[in-house]
Formats: structure tokens, sequence, C-alpha cells
């Protein structure tokens, strides 16, 4: 019997035009935009080369002692095919430039990610919302209820069904998507990156499911087909168009962080002080009658203390600063977790590489890569001035042999590490949807 | 009036019976959508989603306006930078970018922006800003849909239709009452919800409206009735062209994802396919590296002064920047014209420049932060003069001044948008109409 309800759940989803609607939505704009991602990955690479190849004459030209560190922390960022797949946090969301475009501002550009999290999520209500309440309509319920058929067999057979009509536009899609980015002669994919579509490929299903248990909550919640439809997309609408959005912007009602504006006036007050006590030691210094190198000595320590003050105020700071928005951040995550679109989000971009965590490991990496930087240099440095005691701060250096930065991604362990959370809250999703659909079931009434 | 009335009635045929029975037909039509599920369902997102944005988006706004007051340039420092639009409120658009103050370097004149105030919260890059624009170009086009998707369709599966057109009304004068009708339910907890919302933001003591912003505020609300108008006519004429509710149903969300989604947020991605450009990254590390370089040149005494290498390093920053906004332009125009394909990015274009916060308004802000550079670098003079120490502190020294676009030339920028809404409409209501007229009612 479970068989036979599903089958036909099935192949009545199949027959009607919401599968041939849906297969259209999905296969076009998996495809389309397999095929515009990759040709964008294509450019993000020559652009990424370009940089690279920029810092390599520029080092083979220009290197010396001052300066270094502006040119260390632009430190690009190695693009991959599954962050282009995937796009997540804007790449330039971190950078401050008065030439970014303002495009991206307006409409956010399209990923697979989108996709699914928008377009499937939909779709998934649609095959869903009549499944319980349409069938009392068309009178067939209190048919199938009369055999010798309990009602969890009955919504588990719909639920099989229908979710794997649902299944077939999407599965088709990804990979005729995926076929797309794999026959691009310019593109590798490794290993470690088919397992990280596989990943994202199952969360996409769970988070499918989730949407595909709540249409089958809904439809047992509802008498009418029309009704469950108003209802689901209503749902819908806040899951997907309200919560994430707005979220971030309850949070910071509910949390406010100072003004970064402020935080960098009293940067620059700290500064400005500083400058002024280093002048005014130096005048004393100098009524003091010191000369030479006493002088240059004396002045040295003042300049030192002062620097380390200053860098410790500034430090705390920063940290306060940061410490409150991270605070903000997380209470805005919070929130968005009412819904499983942002979940679906955070949890897909992390495993793709392009989220949070992922931007948290690069800077980290940043981080060790500029500290190695500087104990090569300062060796370095140490060696080239007992070869020449004159050797200055503007004169050229030979640094062919200093260490290049290699980004390692984080590996599949740690992205399921950052996401399990995610992960965990889409099963209760799952779950809870589902459960509840089950003892609405149970009280229905079929006639 | 009544004796016209009661006149008509005993003239079957003239004029006033006409209009009496359009009436009665349109009152039907509100009456059965206000007492119908689907109006709660308009109701509660209506009143929900837009006054909770427009609550949230004014906290924004308060905090960006704090952001400016504590900018704005002292005597010595040349920084360009505006207060926050007040109508950002609605729709926020580019002002966020625009918000940031930029400091201006006489030496080459560099310029500096500082942080954006949300920089803070990286979640903000991953999901659009809710701001009204966006819940009426979202959300509200989805609710028109809801209310148009059954007009024919479900009527005629009721068995309703071939009985009302079984009375003396033409097809004509049905289909209009439907449209009117229906729009009239559907709008109504729309304006009722964002006059509220209007009310709210004028009566916060931070917001003062000026006329002219009154007038764009309701320009605003106008060219979003009739992005609605577009879509309902759209559910219309979908609904008039199949045989059942379900089906205009599936086919209008359809629709609708294509138009709202897909078109807008793949137009940005295939203009930078077809015009590519380097990313603002290169850019900056391009100007770091020609900073640096230059100054090692001049300590090495391959530069004669330090005066010659910072003209050398403004030239060549002008030339990197100019090349990169042409290309920027370049794909701006065409993301633009891409995303015209569909209307919810017309509707995006008229309120964002309606509110002062469009792509015309960024362009032409940046332009004159552009010149106020110019005019900086030039008025910070020759070093070897001592004229810097003069300029720095002098009375003559360059402004910052930005003239706002006019309501008119606001207007004039987004013609081609408004033409595009209004043809849709136009569109999908004769289709309406023509495929009414062919419809098999039974």
């Amino acid at each position: 019997m479970f068989w036979n309800i599903a089958q036909k759940e099935f192949l009545s989803n199949i027959l009607s035009l919401r599968f041939s609607v849906a297969f259209l939505l999905a296969f076009i704009l998996m495809t389309l935009s397999a095929y515009v991602l990759t040709s964008d990955y294509e450019h993000q690479v020559e652009d990424y080369s370009a940089r690279v190849m920029a810092k390599e004459n520029w080092f083979a030209q220009y290197a010396h002692s001052n300066r270094m560190a502006p040119i260390l922390r632009q430190t690009p960022k190695p693009p991959t095919v599954l962050s282009a797949l995937f796009r997540g946090i804007p790449q330039d969301a971190d950078v401050e430039s008065f030439y970014q475009s303002p495009m991206p501002a307006l409409f956010p550009l399209m990923d697979w990610l989108f996709i699914v999290g928008v377009v499937m999520s939909l779709l998934a209500l649609i095959f869903s919302y009549d499944a319980i309440c349409g069938e009392r309509e068309d009178g067939t319920l209190s048919l199938t209820m009369s055999y010798p058929v309990s009602r969890s067999v009955v919504l588990l057979s719909k639920w099989t069904g229908g979710f794997l009509s649902l299944l077939m536009p999407f599965v088709t899609a990804w990979f005729a998507g995926l076929h797309i980015v794999n026959i691009n002669p310019n593109i590798h994919l490794s290993g470690r990156d088919f397992g990280v579509l596989g990943l994202v490929f199952l969360v996409s299903l769970l988070y499918i499911a989730a949407f595909f248990a709540l249409g089958i909550l809904i439809s047992t919640r509802t008498r009418s087909a029309v009704a469950a439809i108003m209802t689901s997309l209503f749902v819908w609408v806040i899951f997907a168009l309200g919560i994430p959005n707005l979220s971030p912007y309850v949070a910071a009602q509910i949390y406010p962080t100072p003004s970064i504006a402020a935080l960098e006036h009293k940067i620059n007050a700290i500064y400005d002080e500083a400058d002024r006590v280093k002048s005014n030691a130096w005048r004393e210094l100098r009524a003091k009658g010191l000369k030479g190198a006493e002088f240059e000595k004396a002045g040295l320590e003042v300049v030192n203390r002062v620097n380390r003050e200053v860098n410790e105020k500034v430090e705390k700071l920063k940290g306060d600063f940061q410490r409150k928005a991270d605070r903000q951040t997380n209470i805005a995550l919070y929130i968005s977790c009412l819904s499983p679109f942002p979940v679906f989000m955070y949890a897909g971009t992390d495993l793709a590489g392009a989220g949070r965590y992922s931007e948290a490991h690069f800077n980290k990496a940043v981080g060790r890569y500029i500290s190695s930087f500087w104990d090569y240099f300062n060796a370095k440095w140490k060696k080239l001035k007992s070869e020449n005691p004159w050797l200055a701060g503007e004169d050229k250096l030979d640094l062919s042999d200093r260490p290049r930065f290699q980004y390692q991604e984080p590996s599949i362990r740690d992205r399921i590490n950052a996401t399990l959370l995610y992960i965990a809250l889409l099963f209760l999703f799952n779950i809870i949807f589902f459960w509840a659909g089950y003892i609405s079931f149970l009280r229905y009434d079929v006639r | 009036m009544f004796t016209s009335f009661t006149d008509a009635r005993s003239h079957p045929g003239n004029q006033g019976d006409f209009v009496l029975r359009f009436l009665t037909l349109i009152k039907k039509e509100i009456t059965q959508h206000v007492l119908s599920y689907r109006f709660i369902i308009a109701v509660l997102l209506c009143f929900i989603l837009i006054l909770t944005s427009v609550t949230v988006m004014l906290g924004d706004y308060k905090k960006r306006l704090a952001n400016y007051s504590v900018n704005v340039p002292k005597e010595d420092e040349n920084r360009a930078i505006k207060p926050p639009e007040t109508l950002s409120v609605f729709a926020k658009g580019l002002d966020e970018g625009m918000c940031r103050s930029f400091d201006i370097w006489w030496g080459w004149g560099s310029i500096n922006p500082t942080s954006k105030s949300q920089r803070v919260n990286v979640l903000f890059a991953l999901f659009a800003t809710p701001d009204f624009a966006y819940i009426v170009k979202s959300v509200i086009s989805l609710l028109a849909i809801l209310f148009a998707f059954d007009a024919i369709s479900g009527e005629r599966e009721r068995g309703t239709l071939s009985l009302m057109l079984a009375n003396s009304v033409s097809r004509g004068s049905l289909l209009l009452s439907k449209l009117v009708g229906g729009y009239i339910s559907l709008i109504l907890p729309f304006v009722l919800a964002s006059l509220f919302g209007a009310l709210f933001v004028s009566l916060s003591p931070i917001v003062s409206l000026r006329s002219d912003e009154w007038v764009r505020l309701a320009l605003i609300f106008l060219a979003s009735l009739g992005y609605i108008a577009m879509f309902f006519s759209l559910g219309v004429l979908i609904s008039a062209m199949t045989k059942q509710a379900a089906s205009s149903a599936v086919i209008l969300l359809f629709i609708w994802t294509i138009i709202v989604f897909a078109i807008p947020n793949a137009g940005t991605l295939v203009a930078k396919q077809i015009a590519p450009m380097p990313s603002v990254q290169k850019l900056e590390e391009e100007k770091t590296q020609t900073w640096i370089a230059e100054i090692f040149k001049l300590s090495n005494g391959q530069t004669t002064s330090l005066q010659t290498a910072w003209d050398e390093i403004h030239d060549r920053f002008v030339q990197l920047e100019g090349d990169y906004r042409n290309k920027l332009n370049r794909l701006i125009n065409l993301s633009q014209n891409l995303c015209r394909l569909s209307p919810a990015a017309s509707y995006v274009y008229i309120a964002t420049a309606l509110a002062q916060t469009g792509i015309s308004d960024e362009y032409r802000y940046k332009q004159a932060v552009l010149r106020y550079r110019t005019e900086v670098f030039e008025h910070g003079g020759d070093y070897r003069e001592a004229k810097i120490v003069r300029a720095k502190n002098s009375v003559d020294k360059p402004r910052f001044g930005y003239r706002r676009l006019t309501l008119s030339e606001s207007i004039q920028t987004i013609s081609l948008d408004v033409a595009a809404i209004t043809a849709f409409t136009a569109l999908f209501f004769m289709g309406a109409y023509l495929a009414f007229l062919k419809y098999d009612v039974r």
C-alpha cells in the first residue's frame, strides 16, 4: 500500500503542469548560471594571476625595508570554482575603495545557493501545498482512508512520492549545471571539490525537504487548496524574504554598536596626541642639551614608549569594538536561524568556502603569512646589515627568496565542523515540520 | 441621481444602467476579496513587513546620521561628505556607499574613504536590504499575483463565470470590473500600511521632510501602485489564458520568479562577462604599489624632487582610476540596461532615483568628489613653495559642494523605466482583454 500511494503521488505530480514548470525553471536557472558563473570564475582567475604577477614584479624592482606593511596587507585570495558557484559574502565586502561597483547593492548577484534557497524552496511548497487538502477537495482522501491503511503510512508515502517527484527537476538541473562546469577546459575539479559539491548537494536536499514537509504541514492545517497555497506563500515570504533580510537590522536595533566613525575619530585623536607628546619630548631633550647619538638614543626611547602605549590603547579600543560587533552579528545570526533559508545559506557558503567561517580562516592565514614574512625579513635584514652596516631603509633589497603566500582552503572536516550546527538545525526543521504535520493529519477530518 | 437610476432601469441598455451594473460588479468583486482569506494574508503581510521595515530602516538612517555628524569635516580637513538621504528610509539604494566620507590628501590627491557604518556586520552582505522598495518589489508583487490568479479561471471552475455572462453584461465590462475591483481591494491594505509607515517616519524627531521630498515620496507610492497594477494585470492575463486556477498560479509564480529574481540578479552577472573589468582590489593594489615605488625612486635619487614624485603619483593615479572608472561606467550602463528587461529592476531604478539614492545620484556624487579632489590638489600647489602651509589653513580653501538632482532631473533619468512599466501594464491589460474575449467560459 505504501508504494502504491507513493507511486500514485509521484505519477500525478510528474504529469502535472507544476512539474514541467519546475523542471523548466530549475533547468534554465541552474545551467545558465553555471555557464555564467564559470565564465566569471575564469575572469577572477585572470584577475588574480595578474595581481600576483604585479606583486612579484614590484618586489623584484622596488623591494626595500620601509613601507612594506601596506604591500603585505594586500594579499589576494585565490579564487576557487566553488566560491564562484556559491558566491556567499562578496569578495570586495571588506575592501574600502572609492571605486567599488554600486550594482551589487541594488541586485545581489545570482548563484547556486540563491537558486536553491529561493527558487527550490518555493517549488517545494508548490509541490506539497495540496498533498492533503487537495485530495480532500477531490474526495479521494476519504476513499484512500477507506482502505486498511494507517494515516502514518498515507502521510509517509505521500511525502516520499511527492519529494521524489520534486527531486527529479532539481537533481537533473544540478547535474546538468555541474556538467557544464566540468566540460570547461580551464576548470579542474579536484576530488575535494567533488566532496564539497556532494556535501552542498546533501544540505540542499535537507533544506528542500524541510520546505516540502512545511508544505505538507500547511496542507494538513487547511481545508481547501486555495487557502493552503495562500498560507504557504505567506510563510515562504516571511521565511525567505522577511526574516533573513530583517534580522541584521533588527539585531542592530536590539544591540547597537557605537558608530565606526566615532571609533575612527577616537583612534585618530590618540595618534594626534601621541605626535604631540613625541614632539614635546624631543623639544625637552633638545632643551636639556642632548646631541648626536645621545639625542638619537633618548629620542628613540621616547618614540618606542609612546608607540607602545598608543598601540595598546588602539588595540583595546578596536578589540572592544570588534567584540561588540561580533556580539551584534551573533544576535543577527540567532534571529535569522528562525528560518531555514538563512541556515541553509550559512551552511552552504561555509561548506563551499565562501562564508563567514572561510573568511575568518583566510584572514588568519594572511596574518600567519605576514608574521612569517616578518620573521624571514628580520633575519634577512640582520644578515644584510652585518654585511653592509650602511644599509638603510630605502635601499633596494633582494627578497627573491621570501616566503610566498600559499593559501590552504579549510579541510572538509573543518568545514563540516563549522557547519555542523546549521546542518543539525536543518534536520531539526525537518523533524518539527514533519512531526507537526503528522500530528495534525491524525486529527484531520478527511471528509 | 436617484431618478436617473430609476429611469435607467425602465430603459434597459442605456448608459446609467451600464454604470449601475458595472458598479455592482465592482462591488461584488471587492466584497468577495475583502471577505476572503487572502485579504487577511495581504493585511498581515503589508502591515507586518512595511511597518517593521520602516522601523528598522529608520534606525539604520539614524545610525548613518550619527556617523555623518561625527565625520563633518573640521576646518583643516579636506573631506567630502554628505548627510544620508531622508528618503533612504524607503529606498536605501546606494546611500550606504555614498554616505562614507572621502578624505582627500592634497599631496597627490588620493581619495581615502572612511568605513561604511555597517561594515562590522558581515551578514548584511548576504541578503538584500529590506526597505520599502524591496518589499513592494518582491512581496507586494507576489500579493498582486495572489489576488489575480483565479480572477477568470477560478470563476470558470466555480461555474459563476458563465452565470455572470448569462446576464446582459459585456465581456469588456466584466473584465474591467474584475481588474478595478480586485486592484482596489489589493491596494487597500497596502495604501493603509504605507500611510502608517510614512506617518511613523514623519513623526520621528530626527526626520524632517522638505516639501520636495514629500512630492518624491508621493511619487514613490505612485510608482509602487503602477508596479502593482502591472503585476495585477499580468495575473488577470494569465488567468484569462488558462482553464484552471491552479495552473495560472503555477505559471504566474514561474513568471514572477523570473521577473523579480532571475533577470535582475543574473543581469549584473551577465554584464560582467560581456564587459569584463579588473577587480577593485587590483586597482587598489596597483595604487599602493605605485606610490611606494615612486617614493622609493625619490629616495634613491631616480626622481629629482618630492614635487615631481608627487606629481608622478598623481598622474598615474588619475590614469589608473580613469581607466577603471571608464570600464566601470560601461559595466554599470550595460547591466542597467540588461536588468531593464525586468520591470522589477525598472521599479527599483524609479524608487531609488526618486529617493535620491539611485545610480545617477551615485554617479553624480562621485563626479562631485572627483571635482573636489582636483580642486584640493590644485589648491595644494607646489610643495617647494611655502604655499602648502597657507593652503591648509587658508580661508579660500576649496569647499566640497554637491548639488542634488532636482525633481525634474530625477524624473528625466527614469523616464525610460516609467515608460517600460506603463507599456508592460498596457500590454498585459490589452492581452487580458483579447484573451478574455476568446475565453471559453464553460
